[in-house]
């Protein structure tokens, strides 16, 4: 009992510090805004979310992400230098400085993001079924934010995912916003009894998300946070703080 | 003649001569060595040739999945029998063609050589977030993407197909960098193309002419360089189709 408290409470430090990791990094880019000139979502409010999958995702699992991706990227193991030399448009950047912020991909560790939200809901989705078909021990994750959940194939996609037993979880930060708009006007019930609905397994966090979809059980976690800051960011658009 | 169907650069002349598409030939061939040197090229309708390079393809490749919505069909004779062979590396969709499109991106990333049908162009363009803003890009990016769209285009065929079923963005797709065109002109070609598209590693759009399925003989398929909408009517296809 003693050793499992312990265990719990390594672990919760090795996710406020990874945290704190991410936070940095996107303070990083706050401060040098008007040296990016590309469009820039920071996850700062949404760093949890990709601390506790740094702490749970295992080697070989592939994470789909969104626009807001940085925190999610180094969570799957991205190398820090190589994403901000993308964002900065240089050719040692993760994709040569194609990508810049928002639409970054790294085959080496299974990581795929997109500046289309929701757009690889549906990517997740099939690379979970060939997952199932190669009795892989991997899972896809699939992380999108409370706008994303709108669009159609989000639906299909956890249709689907339910139908055949795939091994992936789906993340939605909900931070309630869709730039300027308020969820309530975009959405006519809340997102978990719908997922649930499709016949998704529910879970309380990411940690529980991911266990059941490892062991076959399409799974939903809703994340509620709150986004710091602004939508957007570029050169020419920056407030000049730096978030603490 | 009929300025709607200007004839514009086709696949055919683009393997020959490389105006659209160059590296794959060797690529394939390579990759199928063993198999194409003692093949027997079949020789038959383009149904017929599609059906039994399909089978020949599945033998020899066990990372080829083939997916669609009546894809356990037979899908007018291009998969017979093949399901009854490997009912494994078949997936039934839903009518979900963002899903069917973005999904066989996830499965490709995960290693699968997807062939994707759809029984009509415009149904492979209500998924149309997948090829243009995602399937190119990541082409572009590097990473390996075999993937196969199979679509009849059914302009003309039998008495009509009204407005939304006789487009053909076939050109669309041949100006769009990151997308590979193949259009089959003769029963060979059905076989040599598939073989080609299948085998290589990027994404492919195979357009299949429903009026040519039977046939066992070659014709000049025009490809229309610009899009122009037909009534159902005979009256509207007699004067669609007059000066063709």
């Amino acid at each position: 009992m003693a050793l499992a408290r312990l265990h719990a409470e390594i672990c919760i430090e090795r996710i406020e510090a990874f945290a704190e990791r991410v936070r940095a990094f996107e303070n990083r880019l706050l401060a040098n805004m008007k040296d990016i000139f590309v469009p820039v979502h920071l996850s700062l409010g949404h760093e949890r979310v990709a601390a506790e999958l740094h702490e749970y995702l295992n080697p070989g699992d592939y994470v789909f992400s969104n626009h807001r991706n940085h925190g999610h990227y180094l969570a799957a193991g991205g190398s820090e230098q190589k994403l901000w030399d993308e964002i900065m448009g240089l050719e040692s950047g993760l994709n040569g400085g194609f990508s810049g912020s928002q639409g970054i991909s790294d085959h080496s560790i299974n990581f795929h993001a997109s500046a289309i939200v929701g757009g690889l809901v549906g990517v997740a989705t099939g690379c979970a079924y060939a997952l199932k078909m190669d009795k892989s021990k991997a899972i896809a994750v699939c992380i999108v934010g409370d706008g994303g959940t709108e669009a159609g194939v989000f639906w299909e996609s956890l249709n689907f995912a339910a139908l055949h037993s795939l091994p992936i979880a789906y993340i939605v930060e909900n931070n309630g916003m869709s730039v300027d708009a308020k969820i309530e006007e975009r959405q006519a019930t809340p997102l978990v009894p719908r997922a649930a609905a499709f016949g998704l397994s529910i879970s309380g966090n990411v940690q529980g998300a991911l266990q059941m979809a490892r062991s076959g059980r399409p799974a939903f976690h809703e994340a509620k946070v709150k986004l710091e800051g602004h939508h957007i960011y570029m050169a020419g658009l920056a407030p000049k703080e730096v978030i603490a | 003649m009929n300025p709607l169907f200007n004839e514009g650069p086709l696949i055919i002349d683009s393997v020959r001569h490389g105006k659209w598409v160059v590296p794959t030939v060797e690529e394939a061939d390579a990759v199928m060595k063993s198999n194409s040197d003692n093949a027997v090229r079949p020789v038959g309708t383009f149904a017929g040739n599609i059906n039994a390079t399909l089978s020949e393809l599945m033998a020899a490749d066990r990372s080829i999945v083939l997916g669609g919505q009546l894809i356990r069909y037979g899908f007018a004779g291009l998969t017979t029998g093949l399901y009854e062979k490997y009912p494994e590396r078949f997936i039934t969709y839903s009518v979900s063609e963002e899903l069917m499109n973005s999904s066989a991106m996830g499965l490709a990333l995960a290693g699968k050589r997807v062939l994707m049908f759809h029984v009509r162009l415009d149904f492979l363009l209500c998924g149309m977030n997948a090829l243009f803003n995602h399937i190119p890009i990541w082409a572009k990016k590097g990473h390996k993407l075999p993937i196969t769209f199979i679509c009849q285009e059914g302009r003309g065929v039998n008495s009509g197909q009204g407005a939304q079923h006789s487009k053909d963005p076939t050109f669309f797709f041949q100006r769009f960098e990151g997308w590979n065109v193949c259009v089959p002109q003769t029963p060979q070609e059905a076989a040599d193309m598939l073989r080609v598209a299948v085998m290589g590693d990027k994404p492919t759009l195979y357009v299949i002419h429903r009026r040519l399925f039977n046939a066992s003989e070659g014709t000049r398929v025009v490809i229309p360089q610009e899009i122009k909408l037909c009534g159902a009517s005979k009256r509207h296809m007699d004067a669609f189709y007059h000066d063709r």
